[in-house]
């Protein structure tokens, strides 16, 4: 017996990020004692996350993908979803810079465990087995469990971690028994074994089949927040620290969506009737429920986590054809999204004060003259979410749905863009708060929910609303928002190169 | 001239006020910004000259046409090209701004850079609308219309901005969400037939659709340009959005924007879909007429000008579409000329009613009377700009109106009968603001003050005057443009059923 050769190439880009992740935490200890205010750390997770780029385009230029033990792939479509995760990692690190060390002492701690999410998240695109899927996808959440509570100040931040934690735990457990039924119907949890037993035997009679695919899609849609499992998104997104939501907001999203993807399209094509008419149901439902729930929200956060959750059904259509088309639609749709929806989060980043953790919709009044660049960029975000051109978040509708019409599927469809319509409401609502309203027209008293805040909370805010016109915001957050507007109009005005590279990638893989 | 051909005028036309819209970024200083404005839109407006002067008269094809790739794995194309429907559009728009720019020179003291540069984007995302060739290219131009047009009624409109602001904004979206359905579903349909996807306009006035498709599209078109024109009963958005906007808005939307509706209706709906089109042509003519006598009926009621100013655009909108739905050759071209004629008279009618309000503030009739001995010269353009709207011969609004009615007499004389009702109707509601306004004794004593045009006011109102003139006088210079592109779309209309029977499967 012969030591099996094994091929680290196909997981570099993973083990960099791991390697840095570890690299923050050792500098984190030995330089604690110095009090140097952790300056070096995010810098050090900037240049891994850099690095693991790097690595993941130059695999992407062998052409050639690279298999790790039938376990993980490097090939164009998982490098192409690690390349839009490290580009959200890479926008969160910058947002954190600012944030993070005022809420917590172990800014260390959390760079370390986004790091390491984003590891989990790169896995989650390369598995090409179900076991992996499932230990990416548990490395990733329970990165996500803490960093969502890691405001330990904040009670809000705790339980919606402590919420985010228990439905995930629970959700997990329904994708492990639908591994396992899979397991049964097909004996393999090796993707490309499945579909090629599922294309031997027309399973679709089995009972276990199905009960797999539910179960499957109750443990996907809960990590992408379909309807009805989309419980935990608005508390997890309104608790945890600001920069955490917009980080995972984006990036647990894609990489939920490249495993949901690539286990779908890939390795159970061949039961599409079976999920896609439930998927199609699921993603009218997701996109309409998001879109209503959002009209009603004041709080920023909380308004954006039910537009994220909109996005996940607008998404979720192109997977419903399972073509080579629709997975391209979807990736490129989660690369708009990627930037208009980060720099959404960066924007309240950038307005939240100090001790705050959310922005009252109120807050954007006359903001339009306070500062205009940051709500001009605002208004790019808002229209690009809402689905209007040129901007990127109205092409990658129209791949999608493209996808979705070539395949038969019109009401859906229609349902879709009927939603972008009722999604307008609550977007321009944002831009009329900051370029319609006067700021002297609308009370600057800083009232989350209704909910009285700490009287010193609430003087320093008042305070900083004396201080209003010279508000400042910092650089890294600056440049977040400024690469977000940029990205949203680029990928919308220019996006032949986008396409070409993601329709090559997928069909390489898809077929 | 031969290198004339070889620029991409096009492009250029379409992407000056874009390019003038950056150079403001870097500006400061209103007199500045004004300046360098309006002198993007004068020299737009000079250059699109040269769609006129380089036009190859009796061609009905498109003509300056571009192509380049945008988005190749979904057949989008960045196609532009003008025929004789669009290209009188085009410079009906680039001849527009830089009027309403000049009039905003002195009216506009708010946030000036921004009112300049959204006026400059919007000019380029309707030129675009006119000029695109694809579908998608169109859709994104038609769309993004509404970006800046939603920030002028909203920023710089009257009381009820946001309200007005949002509704325009929804309405036109929400029709928009059916026509991106239908063109994806063209998109579809022509991948099945060729293998290929494609948006190319011209692609698909070869396509055969299965008749139910046809229909189905061709009310997910209709009833987004019907918003947009718009038809009785989805006008409901335009008194408030013309209500609300700032005077600069007003014109625009009035003379530009509300005919990207009819111009879709020309483009789009008449050659795709001829089946649906001549079955439902009586529906849409029926609309268009109760659009007519309606809109002129609530005129009448008015009390504010500005609100009469509206309604008279559903009227006047409402013989476009007659023209359009009576399917015959003179009554497609009249509605063309008749699009051009409306933006012209319209706009200054808002014009007008921009002077005065600027003056008093107040749009009130019962404010007014007495005007012609306090401000002749002012009495003197309304004259003219009042009779051409009520389609007095001589001038431009009658040539539009006549080939109209002489089209829709062929296909009903019903048809003929109604919409001279409205212009009869047009003519009542219009003299009697006229005399509100001009005629009797001061009788407001708030009025005796009021001083004449300025020379920058006389100076807008001069090429209006003279092109109610033109086209007026002259209207074959117009028309032998036009005539033989609305002759090929009624070729197109009246394709035999059997060759769009064809379905593959």
């Amino acid at each position: 017996m012969t030591l099996p050769s094994i091929n680290f190439l196909a997981v570099l880009p993973q083990t960099i990020v791991i390697a840095t992740a570890l690299l923050v935490l050792l500098v984190d200890a030995v330089t604690r004692s110095a009090q140097r205010d952790h300056q070096i750390l995010p810098w050090i997770s900037l240049l891994g996350l850099v690095a693991a780029a790097a690595a993941a385009i130059w695999l992407l230029r062998l052409g050639q993908p690279q298999l790790f033990q039938q376990m993980a792939v490097a090939d164009g479509y998982s490098l192409a979803f690690m390349l839009l995760i490290l580009a959200a990692g890479l926008l969160g690190v910058l947002l954190a810079q600012s944030v993070i060390p005022a809420i917590s002492p172990q800014a260390g701690a959390y760079y370390a465990l986004l790091l390491l999410g984003v590891a989990g998240m790169m896995f989650m695109g390369a598995a090409l087995d179900l076991l992996v899927v499932f230990l990416a996808l548990e490395i990733m959440s329970l990165a996500l469990y803490i960093l969502v509570g890691f405001n330990r100040e904040e009670r809000r931040s705790a339980e919606a971690a402590l919420k985010y934690f228990l439905l995930g735990a629970f959700s997990s457990g329904f994708f492990l028994f639908g591994v396992a039924l899979l397991y049964a119907v097909t004996g393999s949890t090796h993707l490309p074994t499945i579909a090629a037993a599922l294309a031997l035997s027309p399973a679709g009679s089995s009972l276990y089949l199905t009960a797999a695919l539910a179960l499957l899609i109750v443990g996907f849609g809960f990590k992408v927040a379909l309807v009805p499992f989309h419980m935990w998104t608005p508390d997890a997104y309104q608790g945890a620290p600001t920069p955490v939501t917009a980080f995972m907001s984006v990036a647990t999203k894609a990489a939920a969506f490249a495993a949901f993807l690539r286990v779908f399209a890939l390795a159970l094509p061949a039961a599409q009737p079976q999920w896609g008419m439930a998927l199609a149901v699921l993603a009218a439902f997701t996109m309409t429920l998001g879109n209503l729930a959002a009209l009603r929200q004041n709080s920023m956060k909380r308004m954006l986590a039910y537009s994220s959750i909109a996005h996940a059904g607008y998404a979720l259509v192109g997977l419903v054809p399972a073509s080579s088309q629709g997975v391209s639609g979807v990736l490129f749709y989660l690369l708009g999204y990627l930037f208009m929806n980060l720099g959404a989060f960066a924007v309240v980043v950038a307005l939240e004060r100090p001790g705050e953790n959310d922005v009252p919709s109120s807050r954007f009044v006359g903001l339009a003259e306070r500062q205009p660049a940051m709500a001009a960029a605002m208004a790019i975000f808002m229209f690009s979410l809402a689905g209007i051109p040129p901007f990127a978040g109205f092409l990658g509708k129209f791949f999608v749905f493209s996808a979705a019409i070539q395949a038969g599927w019109g009401w859906l469809v229609v349902i879709g863009v009927l939603n972008s319509v009722l999604s307008a409401f609550y977007y321009l609502t944002v831009i009329v708060q900051m370029y319609f309203r006067k700021a002297n027209e609308s009370h600057t008293s800083p009232v989350l929910d209704g909910k009285a805040k700490k009287s010193k909370v609430a003087v320093e805010a008042a305070a900083a609303s004396v201080a209003d016109i010279t508000e400042s915001v910092p650089l890294p957050v600056a440049v977040v928002v400024l690469l977000a507007a940029l990205g949203t109009a680029l990928v919308g005005l220019w996006p032949s190169p986008w396409t070409h590279w993601i329709t090559q990638a997928v069909s390489a893989v898809f077929g | 001239m031969a290198n004339l051909t070889s620029l991409p005028l096009l492009s250029i036309i379409t992407f000056l006020p874009l390019a003038g819209s950056l150079l403001l970024l870097l500006l400061r200083g209103d007199k500045a910004l004004k300046a360098t404005a309006l002198a993007t839109a004068l020299v737009t407006f000079v250059v699109s000259l040269a769609l006129w002067f380089g036009w190859r008269a009796g061609e009905a094809g498109m003509q300056f046409t571009e192509t380049l790739p945008w988005l190749p794995e979904l057949g989008i194309g960045y196609r532009l090209g003008v025929d004789g429907i669009s290209m009188p559009l085009v410079l009906l728009t680039t001849f527009l701004m830089p009027l309403v720019l000049l009039f905003s020179w002195d009216t506009i003291r708010d946030n000036t850079k921004t009112y300049l540069l959204l006026m400059l984007l919007l000019e380029t995302a309707m030129i675009g609308v006119f000029a695109a060739l694809d579908m998608v290219l169109f859709f994104v131009f038609f769309e993004a219309s509404l970006i800046p047009m939603y920030f002028l009624i909203g920023r710089w409109g009257g009381p009820r901005r946001i309200y007005a602001a949002l509704k325009f904004f929804i309405y036109t979206a929400f029709g928009s969400a059916f026509l991106l359905a239908g063109i994806l579903a063209l998109g579809y349909f022509h991948q099945q037939q060729t293998g290929d996807w494609s948006f190319n306009v011209l692609d698909m006035y070869t396509l055969g659709l299965p008749a139910n498709v046809q229909t189905l599209v061709f009310f997910g078109f209709a009833l987004a340009f019907a918003i947009k024109v718009p038809l009785f009963p989805f006008h409901t958005w335009l008194p408030d959005a013309h209500v609300e906007a700032p005077t600069g808005g007003s014109v625009i939307l009035a003379g530009v924007l509300l005919k990207m509706g009819t111009y879709g209706f020309l483009r789009f709906c008449l050659p795709l879909f001829p089946e649906p089109t001549r079955r439902f042509a009586p529906l849409l003519v029926a609309l268009a007429l109760i659009g007519i006598l309606y809109g002129a009926l609530v005129a009448l009621a008015q009390k504010d000008v500005k609100k009469l100013v509206a309604y008279s655009s559903v009227a006047h909108l409402g013989f476009v579409t007659l023209g359009i739905f009576a399917l015959q050759h003179e009554s497609l071209s009249g509605s063309v000329l008749q699009m051009v004629n409306h933006g012209l008279s319209t706009g200054a009618l808002f014009l007008l009613v921009g002077f005065l309000y600027e003056r008093r503030h107040t749009r009130q009739l019962d404010d007014f009377g007495g005007l012609w001995k306090l401000m002749p010269v002012y009495a003197a353009f309304a004259v003219v700009t009042f009779m051409s709207s009520a389609g007095l011969p001589g001038l431009n609004g009658f040539v539009g109106e006549f080939t109209i009615l002489l089209g829709a007499m062929k296909t009903s004389t019903a048809y003929a009968v109604l919409g001279t009702l409205g212009i009869i109707l047009a003519a009542w509601y219009l003299l009697w603001a006229f005399s509100k306004i001009f005629q009797g004794p001061v009788t407001n004593p708030a009025n005796a003050g009021l001083h004449d045009l300025n020379r920058r006011e006389v100076l807008i109102m001069v090429p209006l005057v003279l092109l109610f003139f033109l086209i007026g006088l002259f209207p074959s210079l117009f028309l032998q443009k036009i005539d033989p592109s609305t002759q090929a779309v009624l070729d197109l209309a009246n394709r035999p059923a059997a060759l769009t029977m064809q379905v593959e499967k």
